[in-house]
């Protein structure tokens, strides 16, 4: 993908009226205040005026930031088609944002109501995105850092000389810091809980092919773009979760070539004999061993040169457990011979060097201090152990994977 | 003899409440990241040393940028530029091609539009402090007195742009008082006054004692 497809994949489709009405508010505000009726000039005194306007930058930045959220949620039920009570609850909570909005633009006491508001929405939204009914995308997660740092300025009482406020101000600061961080890691775990689910969206029923996975009035199974919030995991979109019966026959036929080339792989000293190297932990249930041969030999999903194998190293033991493929240059679309059953994906990773070690950016796009965040090539995993979750899973269960690797494991370090 | 341009605070409600703010929210992105690749590098605390090292500074500069404090304003400018600077090296990296950079919305918006609205609202406090100085030390020179002279930090505002409801107060050297009384010059004194000869008295006057009455 090209980082143009990139950024649009984080977009959920059924949110881009609401991406569009955000971005044309300001037109908006343009022109209603053109059509205001204008204040006779006099009306206010010129030192009365000047105060306005130099306590209103919170203000105005609250107003703002709530306009923002009111067109967000208005235009939601444009692109969501909900049903008759989730549309009535978006365009409530619109019509309760831009009026708050106003009441700061005007000056009018807002911050109360404007932080309950706030943080009603935002457990909606988590418990809404925790429970899989929706996925977090760059639209949902957008909106709530604009009601995060709304929510930091209601809460945080503005420094002021003559009333210090110590104690309203420290609680503030850490009620702000507190929520974006929760908010924060509750997005994460949506993010991975949708990104784990679009494995079982995955049908291999040839019958159903064709069938979107989008659902009429409600999120279910809406993991078509799984991990659009892009939080350490970038993944394609699929237009149809249901593969063909050709595209079955050839994601049956990759597995079984794989499972028929890494069968001289099955004892990790042989791996490494063949040029593979153990990385710096070799210990563990997803041991990822590298080629850097086939690496760069320009082949893509070719079984006789899997760029990675897997094993559970454990007690003793390794057990192969498959192959990760892992395309040459980053962006550029990997083939998928079984359509939706072979996904690829690609992670996005911060390296840092103080320590040196390596994270996922969160998804607030942030990595830790002085890292480069960067995002690798595409890479999809072939499982040749037959696991419960399938032989493309993104990822197998370590329980699963210990009790496999104390039945079948092969002894090593022999050589 | 010492000049003292004293503040005048920052405004209650000013840009920099929101650069406060916004400050606060980049302390929990850095906590969230840090977490993040702890999590993956087995749980190694060493991981959280710069990370919180950065929070602390960051707070640090917020607070007291409010008060007007120029190496705050200084320091969370520094941080803004080199977060932008990062972004623009990353989409460079970018170009290699075993990495790529993705930049998404939010991204764009934590990565890109927040160290600019931090640098957008500190700029006219720093211009304000540099102004002032600039002013002190000119009068400084104006009067003789040494060309470094030193001005309590604190906000000499209002930053120009940034309209506040109050001037500030310049406690100045004492007062001028107009320009000195100009002493005229010495006035001179005439010639001594000669003194004439001295009157001489005549014959005591005797009673007209022969008139006739």
């Amino acid at each position: 993908m090209n980082p143009a497809e990139t950024f649009l994949v984080g977009i959920a489709p059924d949110h881009v009226p609401a991406l569009l009405a955000a971005l044309l508010l300001p037109v908006v505000v343009l022109l209603l205040r053109r059509l205001r009726v204008p204040t006779p000039p006099g009306a206010a005194s010129e030192q009365s005026t000047v105060e306005t306007s130099a306590s209103t930058t919170v203000r105005l930045w609250v107003a703002w930031l709530m306009g923002i959220s009111a067109a967000v949620h208005l235009a939601l039920p444009l692109g969501h088609f909900d049903g008759a009570l989730l549309t009535l609850g978006f365009v409530g909570s619109g019509v309760a944002y831009a009026w708050l909005a106003l009441r700061a633009y005007e000056g009018r006491s807002y911050r109360l109501w404007s932080s309950l508001l706030i943080v009603a929405t935002l457990i909606a939204y988590l418990v809404v995105c925790l429970s899989g009914r929706e996925e977090p995308d760059q639209v949902g997660i957008a909106t709530a850092l604009v009601e995060l740092a709304a929510l930091g300025l209601c809460v945080t009482p503005a420094r002021s000389p003559d009333r210090p406020r110590r104690f309203k101000r420290f609680a503030g600061s850490a009620a702000t810091v507190f929520t974006t961080f929760v908010v924060g890691v509750a997005i994460w775990a949506g993010s991975l809980a949708a990104h784990a689910a679009s494995d079982a969206d995955v049908t291999a029923d040839p019958t159903e092919a064709g069938v979107a996975v989008e659902h009429g009035d409600d999120h279910d199974h809406a993991h078509d773009h799984a991990a659009r919030a892009q939080a350490g995991i970038i993944m394609r979109p699929q237009a149809d979760a249901h593969p063909t019966a050709d595209q079955a026959a050839a994601a049956q036929a990759l597995v079984d070539a794989t499972k028929a080339a890494l069968a001289r792989y099955a004892r990790l000293d042989d791996a490494l004999a063949a040029g593979y190297v153990l990385p710096a932990r070799a210990t563990g249930m997803d041991v990822h061993v590298e080629n850097p041969a086939y690496k760069k030999d320009g082949r893509a999903l070719d079984p006789e040169h899997p760029e990675t194998l897997v094993y559970a190293i454990d007690g003793g033991k390794a057990t192969l457990l498959g192959a990760m493929y892992l395309m040459e240059t980053a962006g550029v679309p990997a083939p998928q011979p079984g359509g939706p059953l072979t996904r690829w994906h690609a992670h996005n990773l911060c390296l840092t060097p103080l320590p040196p070690g390596f994270g996922i950016v969160s998804p607030f796009g942030s990595c830790p201090v002085l890292s480069l965040n960067l995002t690798s090539p595409e890479m999809m995993h072939v499982w040749i152990v037959d696991p419960p979750n399938g032989s493309f899973a993104e990822g197998l269960d370590a329980t699963w994977e210990r009790a496999y690797n104390a039945a079948h494991g092969l002894p090593y370090g022999q050589r | 003899m010492t000049e003292a341009i004293v503040p005048a605070r920052p405004a209650s409600g000013s840009g920099l409440d929101v650069v406060y703010v916004l400050t606060l929210m980049q302390v929990a992105f850095l906590l969230l990241a840090a977490v993040g690749e702890v999590l993956l590098m087995g749980g190694n605390p060493a991981f959280l040393l710069v990370p919180i090292i950065k929070s602390a500074l960051l707070i640090l500069f917020a607070v007291e940028a409010l008060r007007g404090r120029r190496w705050a304003l200084r320091g969370l400018t520094v941080l803004a530029w080199v977060t932008l600077v990062g972004v623009a090296l990353q989409l460079i990296v970018g170009l290699f091609p075993a990495v790529d950079f993705t930049l998404n919305l939010v991204g764009l918006m934590t990565n890109v539009a927040l160290p600019i609205a931090v640098i957008w609202f500190c700029r006219p406090h720093l211009r304000a402090i540099k102004a002032a100085r600039k002013q002190a030390r000119a009068a400084a020179v104006g009067r003789g007195w040494p060309a470094q002279v030193t001005v309590p930090l604190g906000p000499a505002y209002p930053p120009p742009g940034v309209p506040v409801a109050y001037p500030p107060v310049v406690q100045g050297p004492p007062v001028v008082q107009g320009p000195p009384v100009v002493q005229g010059p010495p006035v001179v004194q005439g010639p001594p006054v000669v003194q004439g000869p001295p009157v001489v008295q005549g014959p005591p006057v005797r009673p007209n004692v022969g008139a006739p009455r």
